[in-house]
C-alpha cells in the first residue's frame, strides 16, 4: 500500500483512489474494531460498554478475537514488560490503518503504579497512542468520549500513529529492545508465532 | 552464639505453656504432645500459632497435615536487621475451623529448607513464588525459577528488604521516571 | 494431516533460525493459549497437544505482576487502600476488607457496628455483581450470550448504587482501617438495594432458563474437570470449587466475620466435583447472597459512628499501629482470600502478604484438570474454576 514518491515521502494511499479518500475515512471511522486484548484492570470495563447500558455496537464498534482483522487497539490499564511483548507483536500483526487508545492514567505515566518495578512507565515510547483517557478507572461515558475523540481523529486525519510507527521505526524498536534486552522477538515472539 | 540466645529464649517461652481448655487449646496441646519439639500457643478464638525450627519444619508439617487439611499460604517475612527469613506456613483446617500459623526462621544468607510439596501439592505454587521473591530454596522442588517474573527482575529477588526499587526502576526507565512538580521546578525524586 | 510431510530444506532452514516449526506431520503441537484470549483474561497457557487432546499444560503468569507487595511497604497504611483493591479486579471490596480486618486486628479496634453492617452489605454486594460478571463470562464462552448481556445489565444497578455510596464504579476505596469512609447516603439509597435485590431476584427464573437449566450447559460442562474431594484438599481449592467436591467450607460460617454468624443462610454443597456442579454450587450461592442482602435491609443500618473514635485517625500519614502481626480472610466469590499484615511499629507495614484463591485453583490444579481435556473445554475448566490471575501475580 505505501510508496515512496519522488520527494521521499511515502504515501499510503493509492493515487488511484485519492478521490475516494473522505469515504474510506468515512468507513474507518464507522467500522472501528476492537482488538479483544484486555490488557489488565481496564478490561473489566469492555462488558459494560458492549452490553446493554453503554451499547457501543451501535457505533459500529465490536470486539473481535483476531488481530488480523482489528482497527482498534484497546490499551485498558497498566502495561508490564511481559505484557508489552505481546501487545507489540499484537500490534504489529494488526492490518494498517490502526489506532490505539490508551486507557487510564497508567499507560501515559505510570498512575499508582509510578514506583513499581514492573509497570511501563510511558507507552508511548514503545508503540504509537493516538488517544489517552486520563483516570483510573475511566468510567464508560470517558472511554465513549475517547472512541469518540478517535472517530474525529480519523476523519481530520490526525490519528496517525500507524504512520509514525513505520516512519520512526527505528526509534520503536531501539527503545524496546532497551527495555526487553537485545533479540527478544528471535529468542521469546518466535516461539508464539513461528513466522515472526 | 546466636543460637545459644535463640535456645534459652525459646525455653523462656516454652516455661508457660499455659493453654486454655478451648477447643484451640487441645487442639495445640495433642499436636504439641506428638513433637516436642514444637511450641505452640492460642493466638485468640480460632487462631493458633506454633515455632519449630527449621531442621524439623517438614517433620512437624507432615504431622500436622492429618488436622491442618489446606495450606493456605507460606508467607515470607524479611527481617533483614536479624538477618533471617521467617516463613508462616499458613494453615486451615476444615474438621476444626482453626487457623495455624507456623512460624520458622532461616538465615538470610543461601536459605535452603526442604519442600512440602509431598505433603501438599499445592505448595509448589507457594513455594516457587516464595523462591522468586526472596530466593529461598526449597530443596526438592522441581519447578523453581522465573515463575511471575522475567529474568531480569527474577535475578533481583524483588520483595526482599535490600532490592533497591527506585534506583531499579530509574536504571531501566531513565527520563521516563522522573517526577517533577506541578511548575516544572522542582525535582520530586 | 498426518500424510503431510516437511520438506526438509524448511526444516533445515527452520532449525538454523531456531524458529519453531509447526509440525504439520505430527499430531502433536505446542499451542499457545492466551493472553490474546477472552476466557483467560490476562494468562497464557502453554498446552502440549495431542491432536484435540492436551497432553500437558503449562500454566504461565505473570502478565499483571505489578509488586503490590513491594509498593504497600513503601506506603501509608491508609495510602495502601487505594493501591491493595486493585489485586482483585471483579469485586475490589474484598481486598480492601481482608486488609483493614487485618489492621484492625493489630491495632485493636473495635469497628462501630454501623461500620459492621455497612461492610457486610458492601461484601454481598460485591458478591452479587461478581456473580453477574461471572454469568456472563462463562455464558460467552460456552456460547450463551444472552444471559451474559442480561447479567451485565444487571450489574450496572450495583454499579449505580455504588456510585452513590462510594463515589466510584469498580474501585471503591471504601473500606478503611477502623470503619468506612463515609456514611450511607440516606433511606432512598436502601430503598433502591431493596429495590434492586427484588428485581434481581426476580429474574433469578429467566436464569435458570436460559443459563442453568440448559441443555447446552449442561452438555459442556457434566463431567469436564473431575477433582475429587481428597485432591481438593489437598491442592488448598476453596470457595465453590472446594464445596462442588462436598466439604461444606465456608469462611462466613467456619470463621464468622462481621455479621455473618447473626445471618441466616445455607452453604449450598454437591457432591461430583465437576464443571457443572460447580457452575451449580455458583447458581444457589447467588440465590443465598441476594436472600443474605434482604435480611441485612430487614436489620437495617444500626445508628452510631461510622468510623472508630480514635484520636490517631487525625494525623492519617502518620498513623502507627502497634507491633504484632493478624492474618483474615474472607469468603469472595472465588474462594477464600485472605491477607497477612506484620506491622513492626512504624507507619508504613513492614509486610502485606495477600492469598489470592486462584494462586491454589488456578495453577497445580488448572494443569492437573486439563490434562486429557479437549481444547474445547479449556474456556470451560478455566471459567467453572473461576480463575482471576491478578490473583496470582499481584
Amino acid at each position: 500500500m505505501s510508496e515512496i514518491g519522488n520527494d521521499g515521502v511515502i504515501s499510503y494511499e493509492l493515487k488511484e483512489f485519492k478521490l475516494f479518500e473522505p469515504l474510506f475515512k468515512w468507513a474507518r471511522k464507522k467500522s472501528l474494531w476492537i482488538v479483544a486484548f484486555c490488557t489488565g484492570c481496564g478490561g473489566i470495563e469492555i462488558p459494560p460498554l458492549a452490553t446493554a447500558r453503554y451499547d457501543f455496537e451501535r457505533f459500529g464498534i465490536m470486539p473481535n478475537p483476531s488481530p488480523r482483522m482489528g482497527d482498534l487497539f484497546l490499551i485498558t490499564g497498566y502495561v508490564t514488560p511481559k505484557t508489552l511483548k505481546r501487545i507489540i507483536i499484537t500490534y504489529e500483526m494488526m492490518q494498517d490503518p490502526k489506532y490505539i487508545l490508551a486507557h487510564g492514567s497508567c499507560p501515559i505515566n505510570g498512575g499508582v503504579y509510578w514506583d513499581s518495578y514492573n509497570v511501563v512507565k510511558q507507552l508511548d515510547r514503545y508503540i504509537p497512542v493516538d488517544v489517552a483517557i486520563a483516570g483510573c478507572m475511566p468510567r464508560p461515558e470517558a472511554v465513549m468520549d475517547g472512541i469518540m475523540e478517535m472517530m474525529r481523529r480519523i476523519e481530520d486525519g490526525t490519528a496517525d500513529g500507524w504512520k509514525r510507527y513505520r516512519e520512526n521505526y527505528e526509534y520503536y524498536r531501539r527503545n524496546q529492545d532497551e527495555l526487553f534486552g537485545e533479540g527478544w522477538r528471535e529468542k521469546e515472539a518466535r516461539r508464539w508465532l513461528a513466522w515472526i | 552464639m546466636d543460637m545459644n540466645e535463640k535456645n534459652v529464649e525459646e525455653k523462656v517461652e516454652e516455661s508457660r505453656p499455659e493453654l486454655p481448655d478451648t477447643r484451640e487449646g487441645r487442639l495445640v496441646k495433642a499436636l504439641i504432645e506428638k513433637a516436642p519439639y514444637a511450641e505452640g500457643s492460642v493466638r485468640r478464638e480460632r487462631r493458633v500459632e506454633f515455632r519449630v525450627s527449621v531442621e524439623r519444619i517438614h517433620e512437624f508439617l507432615e504431622l500436622a497435615s492429618e488436622t491442618f487439611e489446606m495450606l493456605m499460604q507460606i508467607s515470607v517475612v524479611d527481617w533483614i536487621k536479624e538477618g533471617e527469613f521467617e516463613l508462616v506456613y499458613q494453615l486451615w483446617s476444615v474438621s476444626e475451623s482453626v487457623h495455624a500459623f507456623v512460624r520458622t526462621r532461616i538465615p538470610r544468607e543461601n536459605a535452603k529448607l526442604p519442600t512440602v510439596m509431598d505433603v501438599w501439592p499445592v505448595a509448589e505454587t507457594y513455594e516457587r513464588e516464595a523462591h522468586e521473591f526472596f530466593g529461598i530454596i526449597f530443596e526438592g522442588n522441581p519447578r523453581l525459577g522465573p515463575f511471575i517474573l522475567e529474568e531480569r527482575e527474577y535475578k533481583k529477588h524483588p520483595l526482599r528488604k535490600d532490592f533497591n526499587m527506585l534506583g531499579h526502576v530509574k536504571a531501566i526507565y531513565g527520563e521516563d521516571f522522573d517526577r517533577y512538580d506541578e511548575s516544572k521546578t522542582n525535582y520530586v525524586i | 494431516m498426518a500424510d503431510l510431510e516437511v520438506p526438509n530444506e524448511l526444516r533445515r532452514e527452520a532449525k538454523e533460525h531456531d524458529m519453531y516449526l509447526h509440525p504439520i506431520d505430527r499430531d502433536t503441537y505446542e499451542l499457545f493459549f492466551g493472553p490474546q484470549h477472552m476466557a483467560t483474561e490476562n494468562f497464557s497457557i502453554i498446552l502440549k497437544m495431542d491432536g484435540n487432546r492436551i497432553e500437558k499444560a503449562i500454566v504461565n503468569p505473570g502478565f499483571l505482576h505489578r509488586g503490590f507487595e513491594k509498593l504497600a511497604e513503601g506506603r501509608p497504611y491508609f495510602t495502601n487502600i487505594a493501591l491493595l483493591l486493585r489485586i482483585c479486579v471483579p469485586e475490589s471490596d474484598v481486598p480492601e476488607n481482608i486488609y483493614s480486618m487485618a489492621v484492625d486486628e493489630i491495632v485493636g479496634w473495635e469497628v462501630p457496628e454501623r461500620a459492621i453492617w455497612i461492610r457486610t452489605t458492601v461484601l454481598e454486594m460485591a458478591r452479587v455483581s461478581a456473580w453477574m460478571f461471572w454469568i456472563m463470562g462463562f455464558g460467552n464462552e460456552i456460547g450463551l450470550y444472552t444471559p451474559g448481556q442480561w447479567a451485565a445489565a444487571y450489574r450496572e444497578r450495583f454499579m449505580r448504587l455504588y456510585e452513590e455510596l462510594t463515589g466510584g464504579r469498580v474501585y471503591h476505596i471504601y473500606t478503611v482501617p477502623g470503619g468506612v469512609r463515609r456514611d450511607i447516603p440516606g433511606d432512598r439509597w436502601l430503598r433502591q438495594l431493596r429495590d434492586t435485590v427484588e428485581y434481581v431476584k426476580g429474574k433469578m427464573k429467566d436464569f435458570d432458563e436460559i443459563l442453568f437449566d440448559n441443555y447446552i450447559t449442561f452438555e459442556r460442562t457434566e463431567g469436564v474437570g473431575v477433582m475429587d474431594k481428597r485432591f481438593a484438599l489437598k491442592h488448598a481449592v476453596t470457595g465453590p470449587n472446594l464445596r462442588a467436591t462436598g466439604v461444606p467450607y465456608d469462611v462466613r460460617k467456619d470463621d464468622p466475620y462481621y455479621l455473618y454468624d447473626q445471618l441466616d443462610f445455607e452453604v449450598p454443597v454437591l457432591k461430583e466435583g465437576d464443571s457443572l456442579a460447580r457452575v451449580l454450587i455458583r447458581r444457589y450461592e447467588l440465590e443465598q447472597d441476594l436472600y443474605i442482602l434482604e435480611q441485612l435491609l430487614d436489620m437495617g443500618p444500626p445508628s452510631g459512628p461510622y468510623m472508630v473514635q480514635d484520636a490517631r485517625l487525625k494525623a492519617l500519614p502518620r498513623f502507627k499501629p502497634p507491633k504484632g502481626d493478624a492474618y483474615a480472610h474472607v469468603e469472595s466469590t472465588k474462594g477464600d482470600f485472605g491477607a497477612y499484615v506484620v506491622s513492626d511499629g512504624s507507619h508504613k507495614p513492614y509486610r502485606v502478604h495477600v492469598r489470592g484463591p486462584s494462586q491454589s485453583h488456578g495453577v497445580t490444579v488448572l494443569e492437573e484438570l486439563l490434562k486429557g481435556a479437549r481444547l474445547a473445554d479449556v474456556p470451560v475448566i478455566l471459567k467453572t474454576l473461576d480463575n482471576c490471575p491478578p490473583d496470582i501475580d499481584r
